[in-house]
């Protein structure tokens, strides 16, 4: 992490909670469209291979199918940039802000990951690019459509499990090790679930893309029209069948101190969601036309923004401690940049022995009382020490040090620099018009 | 009809995930969540708000095999004086005077413990910290374990840290 925190600033309280509103936006919109990409990118190869109607010289349907699905995963220049590289470059950010100064060490793999990614994004762009109808070359074409997929599943893998790492605190500390940090069923559910989304992203998208679109296409073959709904309806039937499963293994394998009742809750909403679309699926397949191929694909975004809090929920179970120790060090540095700000400005102010016995009364009398023992010692034992040493007293309260291991040490108590000079003047009984002016106020 | 005979097998089918992941919801909050204690004590109010440093309660923690618990007796050391108006401190003086032992639920505790010997000591006294097995308790307002003590990780630690994995070092 020490090279990475070099680019991040401390967080405070505000901050992190802005950081888990950003991060479910940031998944919602990368997500899904990342998994579509995968998904269809694989059917596409998967339709490319079998298409054996190229040979017969007729419409070649599953080839148009495996093409027009590219057009969807990476439908120009602009989309896999604005939805995959972009926010990954965002998440990145977040991560690391959330995480600062913390033992785990996969942000320096995070970055590998999303290299293989654009990698991956950039083959499917080729792969697309050398297809039907313009594509002569069929092996340069299917080489390229399998290294986008091989690079894709790869890239995806490494950026999750450097996430879903995380949310394991015991095992921080292996993450020097790039294999051992990656080998987890953990995260192999998360990658699989990841994936079986896409598959059920890539069956709705035909769906919604393909009939339900504000830009489909006018005219269609009645047959080809029959083919890409069919396949659809199915592979993304399939993707919400295994999903509950693959689910499951997930939450079995994830730490327990990752979980919280709400993610169960979380979870189940997802169940629903994924119920009304299996139902919508089920009826569109049993149609002649394409329906709902809007709703299902809203819904199905909806499950993908359900997964999203999941994941934002598991990560502030997780790092519950680390957070806090974020607020309170930020708290710390808060009220000492206070404090140096008074700073400049106490000389001129009174010192005054009311607001130094109401001090007293308010804060210290927590630990002392000037005869008895309490937390720390009676101060009718310990002011004599400071007998005419007002400036030692006062840089005393300021900063505590050691010094009696009879006692636990004294914290330092959150007033300002008038409260202590205030408070030092009523307790060595010293007349504040000595204090005034340059002499006393000097401090340290 | 028998073309929609699919939707009630869906129903089914769904219904019964829900049923294990509400089964699966029931489990963690009855067994796993970290259990709550009687009285509210806070490690965050006593490790960083006062300051205090672990082995002044855990005392036991560089001496023998376990770290121990400290007795109502030294939190009455403070609290005969500190927040004495507080209902929790009521409840801890309840305790102090009827000289009653508070019954602290374990957070930690090694499943087959009596196959296994693990001590405080020797591990305390080699420099390892609190937290690198008990993760950062200073920050916790209750405590939750934050390492498995599954067997894997006593000896993913020793390997790291050149320490024995002989079999015998731990099961005697
Ligand atoms: C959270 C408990 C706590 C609070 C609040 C607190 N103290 Fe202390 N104080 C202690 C403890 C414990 C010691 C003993 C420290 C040691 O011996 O190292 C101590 C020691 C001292 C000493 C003796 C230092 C020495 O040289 O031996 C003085 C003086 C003192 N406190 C003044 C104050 C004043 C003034 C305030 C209010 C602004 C205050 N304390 C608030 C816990 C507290
Ligand atoms: C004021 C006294 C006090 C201090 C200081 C203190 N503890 Fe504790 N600790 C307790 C008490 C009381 C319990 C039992 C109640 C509970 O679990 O919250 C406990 C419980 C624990 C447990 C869980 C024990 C179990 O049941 O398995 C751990 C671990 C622990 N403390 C670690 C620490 C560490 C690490 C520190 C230093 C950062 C620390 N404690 C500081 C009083 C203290
Ligand atoms: C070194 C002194 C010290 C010891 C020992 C100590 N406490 Fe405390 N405790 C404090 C102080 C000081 C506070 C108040 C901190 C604050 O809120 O400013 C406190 C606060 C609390 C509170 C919160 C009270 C409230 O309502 O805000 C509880 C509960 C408590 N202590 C329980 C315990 C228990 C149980 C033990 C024994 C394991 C214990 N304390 C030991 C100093 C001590
Ligand atoms: C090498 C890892 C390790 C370190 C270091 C360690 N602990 Fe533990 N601790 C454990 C294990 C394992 C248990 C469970 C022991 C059992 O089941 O009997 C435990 C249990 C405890 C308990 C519950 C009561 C008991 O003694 O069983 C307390 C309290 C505790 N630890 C406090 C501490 C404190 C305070 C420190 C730092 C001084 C510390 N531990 C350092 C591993 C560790
Ligand atoms: C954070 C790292 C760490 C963890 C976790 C850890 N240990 Fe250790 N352990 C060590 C180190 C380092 C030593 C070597 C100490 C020495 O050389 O004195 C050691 C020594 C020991 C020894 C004494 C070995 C000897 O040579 O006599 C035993 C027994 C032991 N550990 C048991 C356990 C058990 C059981 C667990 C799990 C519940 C565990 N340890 C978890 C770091 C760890
Ligand atoms: C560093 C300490 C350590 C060493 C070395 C170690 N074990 Fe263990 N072993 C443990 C702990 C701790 C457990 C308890 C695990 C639990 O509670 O889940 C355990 C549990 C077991 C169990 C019971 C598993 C179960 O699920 O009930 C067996 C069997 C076992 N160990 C065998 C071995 C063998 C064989 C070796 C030598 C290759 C070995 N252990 C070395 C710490 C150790």
């Amino acid at each position: 992490m020490e090279f990475f925190n070099q680019f991040m600033i401390a967080p405070d309280a505000q901050h992190l909670l802005l950081l888990r509103y950003l991060l479910v936006i940031t998944l919602l919109i990368h997500v899904p469209y990342m998994a579509m990409a995968v998904g269809c990118t694989s059917l596409s190869l998967a339709l490319n291979l079998v298409d054996r109607d190229r040979k017969v010289k007729t419409t070649p349907m599953l080839g148009r199918l495996a093409y027009d699905l590219m057009r969807i995963a990476v439908p120009n220049r602009v989309v896999p940039v604005l939805f995959g590289m972009l926010p990954l470059a965002a998440l990145w950010m977040i991560y690391g802000q959330w995480l600062y100064q913390s033992s785990v060490n996969t942000m320096n793999l995070f970055p590998a990951g999303v290299f293989v990614i654009a990698a991956g994004l950039l083959a499917a762009f080729m792969y697309k690019g050398t297809m039907y109808p313009g594509g002569q070359n069929r092996i340069v074409n299917l080489a390229l459509g399998m290294a986008a997929v091989g690079t894709l599943i790869v890239g995806t893998y490494i950026v999750i499990g450097s996430v879903v790492r995380f949310q394991d605190p015991e095992r921080w500390h292996m993450t020097h090790d790039p294999i051992r940090t990656l080998t987890s069923f953990n995260i192999i559910w998360k990658h699989l679930f990841f994936v079986m989304s896409g598959f059920a992203m890539a069956g709705c998208g035909i769906l919604y893309f393909f009939f339900d679109s504000s830009r489909r296409k006018p005219v269609m073959d009645p047959a080809y029209m029959k083919i890409a709904k069919n396949v659809g309806a199915a592979l993304a039937m399939k993707g919400v069948l295994v999903l509950p499963v693959l689910g499951f293994f997930y939450m079995v394998t994830t730490p327990i101190l990752a979980m919280s009742t709400e993610v169960y809750s979380v979870a189940i909403a997802a169940l629903i969601v994924l119920f009304i679309i299996f139902v919508l699926l089920y009826l569109v397949l049993a149609s002649p036309t394409p329906r709902f191929g809007r709703l299902t694909f809203i819904l199905l975004v909806v499950v993908f923004l359900l997964t999203g809090v999941w994941d934002q929920m598991t990560l502030v179970n997780a790092t519950k401690e680390h957070s806090a120790m974020l607020v309170s060090r930020a708290e710390a540095r808060e009220a000492k940049s206070k404090l140096e700000r008074e700073k400049l400005g106490t000389d001129a102010l009174k010192i005054d022995l009311a607001l130094g016995e109401n001090v007293f009364n308010t804060v210290c009398s927590t630990c002392h009382k000037m005869d008895e023992r309490v937390v720390g010692p009676p101060l009718n034992t310990v002011l004599p020490k400071y007998a005419g040493k007002y400036d030692e007293l006062v840089s005393y309260i300021q900063s505590p040090s050691k010094k009696d291991p009879e006692y636990p040490p004294m914290p330092a108590p959150s007033v300002n620099l008038l409260e202590i000079k205030s408070v030092a003047a009523f307790l060595l009984g010293q007349d504040p018009g000595t204090l005034q002016g340059g002499g006393g106020g000097s401090g340290h | 009809m028998k073309k929609f005979l699919g939707i009630p097998a869906g129903l089914g089918y769904f219904g019964m995930f829900a049923a294990i992941y509400l089964t699966m919801q029931w489990d963690w909050s009855s067994h796993k969540s970290p259990p709550h204690q009687p009285i509210a004590f806070s490690h965050k109010i006593h490790a960083t708000t006062v300051g205090l440093e672990c082995t002044f309660c855990h005392d036991l923690a560089d001496k023998s095999t376990f770290a121990g618990i400290p007795p109502v007796e030294k939190c009455m050391s403070c609290h005969k004086n500190v927040k004495t108006e507080s209902p929790e401190i009521q409840k801890l003086a309840g305790y102090w005077e009827r000289e009653e032992p508070m019954e602290w639920n374990r957070v930690h505790r090694i499943r087959i413990r009596e196959h296994v010997f693990f001590s405080h000591k020797r591990h305390v006294k080699k420099g390892i910290t609190c937290q690198q097995c008990h993760g950062l308790v200073q920050y916790m307002d209750e405590v939750r374990r934050v390492s498995s003590l599954e067997m894997g990780w006593c000896v993913g630690c020793h390997q790291e840290n050149g320490a024995s994995t002989d079999c015998l070092t731990c099961h005697q």
